[in-house]
């Protein structure tokens, strides 16, 4: 199929697995992913009711470049809304996080609930004949729970969560501890990497023993399970038992990566489009990410433990959080850095990603090794006939 | 508490606040591990944690233990992947005081800037430390030292302690 995007080496695109670097980096791509990914088929996740625990809390989010409002409003029930005014379009809030059971408008005072019901439309006395506030409520969002995870999704035909995620649900599931263990939060690293948004999802899987120096030394290596790419746009996760650390003196407080409360289960998850979880160690983390233009995206590290945790595992999930797998982790920072300088490489006029490890023996990629680069595969022929390209 | 108006302690203050930023200017981990007495612990976090009661911030050394290996990261660990930068730090002095312990605590604003390998400069962060401050043997020491950026998103991944 001829591109309908102007660069010369997406025209002549014709293998998954090669990708071209304008990908990476033209506006045009990145419009048109917006509107085929980002506000297409896919679920998103919008907030973990851990940081939304009570009712009346809320959360602002964004999802592709739209930005949203998430509320809880009754036992198990959450709304997602548009963040605007539906008057004049202005943003009903620029908190992060807060509590509210209305939102007022600032320019005109329009008010809605937290279900998005306008209740005041300041001197409707005076306004058009048919005006009625009940036709004025925010842009509602279709939202979903899964594994204590908000979801939402701009399309009515997306499909069922379980559908969605397919035979990438259980370790996603596990990454969280196993979806019904009350989560708590703990705490966000926040960062801006200066990489487009699909080279932050390509760059995780094949290089964990070659690229991340303290594995080494801490002999945490060796991984051999199986990683499953499957769902809409195939999810990537992998789901494995690990060894406790046996200290080699490397540290001088190897308490930072120890596992504790024999919680051997460490997972990987690459949920598709612009979501990753992680948990290693002790340590949980759910990450939200936003396209921040071509060659930007905006990452937030969100960590948690369990509301039952005693106060022992809560402080080590605490210690092990903040230093070992965000932006700057003791075993992941080089995460970071490969993100931006692949994103330098690809600026060049032509040249491709390659995905070759592991494709012998799983041509499809669905199911293949864990440092195998099939998982990503499957990711890309979606990608590819999806856009169009 | 009082405030701290000896102009000679003022001074000592100020030089180890300069001591601290002079190490991480010059990449010099073992200079920036010299600032803290042991025990002494160094947390980076943010204003949005303050105001939500969040425990895990961007870097957590809660003893002398972890900054040592905090040092050990930066000096061999990372050294191979990370591009480096070139930080540099703006300090002002909000206030110091003298409390009941004898230990100091001030409040100190910082903006750090950086320049990258292309020779681009930017803003990295802004923000305030809180600092507990002891001497020891005739020299400051942080005892402990809390940066709380108001900066919610740095513009690029941080290696350095700030």
């Amino acid at each position: 199929m001829n591109s309908p995007v102007s660069p010369a080496d997406l025209q002549a695109w014709s293998d998954h697995t090669r990708v071209p670097f304008s990908v990476y980096t033209d506006p045009e791509i990145y419009r048109m992913e917006m509107e085929k990914i980002f506000y297409g088929p896919f679920w998103h996740p919008v907030a973990l009711i851990a940081e939304i625990p009570e009712v009346g809390d809320y959360k602002t989010v964004t999802v592709g470049e739209a930005s949203l409002i998430v509320t809880h409003t009754g036992d198990n029930e959450f709304h997602t809304m548009v963040n605007a005014c539906s008057h004049r379009g202005v943003e009903l809030t620029p908190e992060f996080l807060g509590k509210a059971n209305d939102f007022t408008c600032p320019y005109h005072g329009w008010v809605f609930d937290n279900k998005g019901t306008c209740h005041v439309a300041n001197g409707e006395e005076r306004f058009r004949k048919d005006f009625k506030k009940s036709n004025f409520g925010l842009t509602q969002i279709r939202t979903t729970v899964w594994s204590q995870v908000i979801w939402a999704t701009f399309d009515p035909e997306t499909p069922s969560m379980e559908e969605f995620l397919g035979d990438a649900a259980p370790a996603l599931r596990n990454a969280l501890g196993g979806g019904e263990r009350p989560l708590k939060l703990l705490g966000y690293q926040k960062i801006t990497f200066n990489c487009n948004w699909k080279i932050y999802m390509d760059n995780d899987g094949y290089h964990a023993g070659l690229l991340h120096t303290a594995f080494r030394l801490l002999d945490f290596q060796g991984g051999t399970a199986e990683q499953i790419s499957d769902g809409t746009g195939g999810h990537w996760g992998i789901d494995y038992g690990t060894k406790p650390y046996e200290d080699n003196g490397y540290l001088k407080d190897a308490s930072i990566v120890e596992t504790r409360n024999n919680e051997l289960t460490a997972t990987v998850n690459l949920i598709r489009p612009l979501c990753q979880s992680v948990k290693h160690l002790n340590s949980i983390n759910f990450r939200f990410g936003k396209p921040m233009g071509p060659e930007k995206t905006e990452v937030h590290y969100a960590y948690l433990g369990f509301a039952d945790d005693d106060d022992a595992i809560n402080e080590h999930r605490i210690r092990q959080s903040a230093n070992l797998l965000g932006p700057s982790g003791f075993v992941s920072i080089e995460d970071s850095a490969v993100f931006e300088r692949v994103q330098k490489a690809v600026s060049a006029p032509s040249g491709t990603i390659n995905f070759v490890k592991g494709l012998a023996d799983s041509p499809d990629g669905k199911r293949c090794m864990q440092n195998d680069e099939a998982g990503s595969t499957p990711w890309w022929n979606d990608y590819k006939q999806r856009m169009g390209l | 508490m009082t405030q701290v108006t000896d102009p000679a302690l003022l001074v000592k203050i100020d030089i180890l606040q300069q001591a601290y930023s002079h190490a991480l200017e010059n990449r010099d981990m073992e200079n920036w591990l010299a600032t803290f007495n042991n025990p002494g612990s160094y947390e980076l976090t943010t204003q949005e944690h303050v105001k939500h009661n969040l425990p895990v911030g961007m870097m957590l050394d809660d003893c002398y233990e972890r900054l040592q290996d905090r040092c050990t990261y930066v000096n061999e660990v990372w050294n191979h992947a990370v591009e480096h930068y070139q930080p540099r730090y703006q300090l002002y002095r909000n206030f110091c005081e003298q409390q009941d312990d004898g230990m100091i605590r001030a409040d100190t604003n910082v903006s750090l800037f950086y320049t990258g390998p292309d020779g681009h400069s930017h803003l990295l962060v802004v923000g305030h430390y809180q600092d507990l401050i002891i001497e020891v043997d005739g020299e400051l020491k942080f005892h402990s030292r809390k940066a709380v950026l108001d900066t919610a998103v740095p513009p690029r991944y941080l290696i350095y302690p700030v």
